[in-house]
């Protein structure tokens, strides 16, 4: 059966049946004034955030699908940074949260009208890859996304694997959230546990006159034991990635096939300055500055100040990096840009004992200072 | 390599480190040639990407020299730029290059003997080190 052909089977995934008449009652009894929910497109082939306000427009969610085609903080950013705005509920992965908790200090968000949903993440494929395991599959894979994670286990989907940033992440399930959607340890039967995390999601949850669940008994022994064994993956490759880059060629060769197309800016929920740098004049260079780049170095490679452009990168953003791999899945060559800043962005932020996403409380290391410290230099 | 004579680029500010310079000179205090300066209003100001800007150019030191602690005309711009080249200084030496080719200094408008030891001692230390190898490199 080709999914693209067919209209999405509603009976087949009842696993986000309950989470549709949670978003469905929050609209309904005008909790909020729209969700911002991953939903099917027509046909079910990919996932995609949609902002909903008419209840019935729910029929497609799917909070089980393991792809993320963009890092939703910067979408939340857009619905919520300016006045008048709406009251949103937004349902979003722990890298998305994060992320999103690095933009609020940045003040490029606020979250006085948002409730931020968090729902636990098994990890997520290449978009591309994950249509063709829905192709295969004959339909969307909900269902065994939830039975994978009922049972605390990966994902496996024939040869395909999750994208590298899924399977060294070290947050399965979200942190900064006012109401939690459980998978992980979650009854397969009845679907995800949603579950107030504080105040302000107990509130939500009761307007809503949704039952209060707890979290699923389980839950914290599988996160602790899939979060130990991602941990140790990712030291592993932050290693290996460390000393392929500790020399300058080293770093030089990994990012040869750069064409400075900057995919990797575009997808970065962190990176949000409204015109970039390297999009302003100061990157207009003379025709003849070219040559006379090449005639001291005999050849340079074209376009130039790809090099550049990286360092640029990891000094104004390294500090606030929260791994999340857009910037590797936007690479149409496949360079290791996550590896990057991973690898280096977790040194510069252990200078100032900082992790981004942690807390909204703690500021950005590059904002602040102290009269005492880093002498001497 | 005895005849390597370093390029050193010097971002300075306004207030402090650039009269300290002016001050070397006008006292004609004896500092090596090999320093280009820039002036700006604070060393604040100096976004990470015009040092590696430079280095990426091919210059084989940069100064950035600005306020005391406590005496920065605006503040706390010195108290950030610390904070900006400690990051870009650990970036520097992970991806194999010396650090001590950005050098972070707080030069008063008194302390032009300051100054002009400044100078000198990175340009000892970068004959030391050798040519910037980013100036050489085909990607830039």
């Amino acid at each position: 059966m080709n999914p693209a052909e067919t209209e999405p089977q509603v009976e087949k995934r009842t696993a986000s049946t309950k989470s549709a008449e949670f978003f469905h009652a929050l609209l309904e009894k005008e909790v909020v004034d729209a969700v911002l929910v991953p939903q099917q497109v027509p046909g079910g082939k990919v996932v995609v955030q949609t902002l909903v306000t008419d209840p019935s427009k729910l029929e497609n969610i799917d909070l089980m699908a393991p792809v993320l085609m963009r890092n939703s903080a910067s979408i939340v950013s857009d619905l919520s940074f300016q006045s008048p705005r709406g009251k949103v509920a937004a349902v979003m992965r722990p890298c998305e949260l994060n992320a999103l908790v690095e933009l609020v200090k940045f003040k490029q968000a606020n979250l006085d009208d948002v409730i931020l949903i968090g729902v636990d993440c098994p990890g997520t494929y290449e978009p591309k890859e994950y249509i063709q395991i829905v192709t295969a599959h004959g339909g969307p894979v909900s269902e065994q996304v939830l039975d994978a994670l009922s049972e605390g286990k990966a994902l496996s989907f024939g040869e395909y694997e999750l994208r590298e940033a899924c399977r060294i992440c070290e947050h399965p399930g979200p942190a900064n959230c006012q109401i939690l959607i459980a998978l992980w340890g979650a009854d397969a039967a009845s679907g995800p546990a949603i579950v107030p995390v504080d105040e302000k999601g107990r509130e939500a949850v009761e307007q809503a006159s949704f039952p209060l669940q707890d979290e699923p008994p389980g839950r914290s022994g599988i996160i602790e034991k899939v979060a130990g064994e991602r941990s140790a993956r990712s030291r592993k490759l932050i290693e290996e990635f460390q000393n392929r880059i500790s020399s300058l060629q080293g770093l030089i060769d990994e990012f040869a096939a750069c064409k400075r197309c900057m995919n990797c800016r575009e997808e970065c929920p962190i990176c949000y300055c409204r015109e970039c740098i390297f999009c302003s004049p100061t990157f207009v260079h003379e025709s003849n500055k070219y040559l006379k780049w090449a005639r001291q170095r005999k050849i340079i490679k074209m376009p130039v100040e790809t090099l550049l452009f990286h360092l640029t990168r990891l000094n104004h953003m390294g500090t606030s990096c929260v791994a999340c791999g857009q910037c590797s899945s936007a690479c149409p060559n496949g360079l290791p840009v996550m590896e990057l800043f991973r690898a280096i962005g977790s040194n510069v932020q252990k200078i100032f004992d900082y992790v981004p996403g942690r807390s909204l409380e703690e500021e950005p290391p590059l904002t602040v200072f102290r009269e005492d410290e880093l002498e001497p230099r | 390599m005895d005849d390597f004579e370093p390029k050193i680029l010097g971002f300075v500010c306004n207030w402090c480190t650039y009269a300290g310079a002016d001050l070397a000179g006008t006292s004609r205090i004896q500092y090596p040639p090999n320093i280009r300066i820039v002036r700006l209003m604070c060393s604040g100001s100096v976004d990470p990407l015009y040092v590696l800007k430079s280095l990426l150019e091919g210059v084989d030191g940069v100064l950035i020299g600005g306020c005391h602690p406590g005496d920065c005309h605006y503040s706390n711009g010195n108290y950030k730029a610390r904070r900006r080249i400690a990051v870009l200084k650990s970036i520097l030496r992970q991806i194999g290059l010396e650090d001590e080719r950005v050098v972070l200094r707080w030069i008063s408008a008194s302390e032009g003997k300051r100054f002009a030891d400044t100078v000198t001692e990175m340009v000892g230390t970068l004959k030391e080190l050798g040519p910037n190898p980013l100036g050489e490199t085909w990607q830039i």
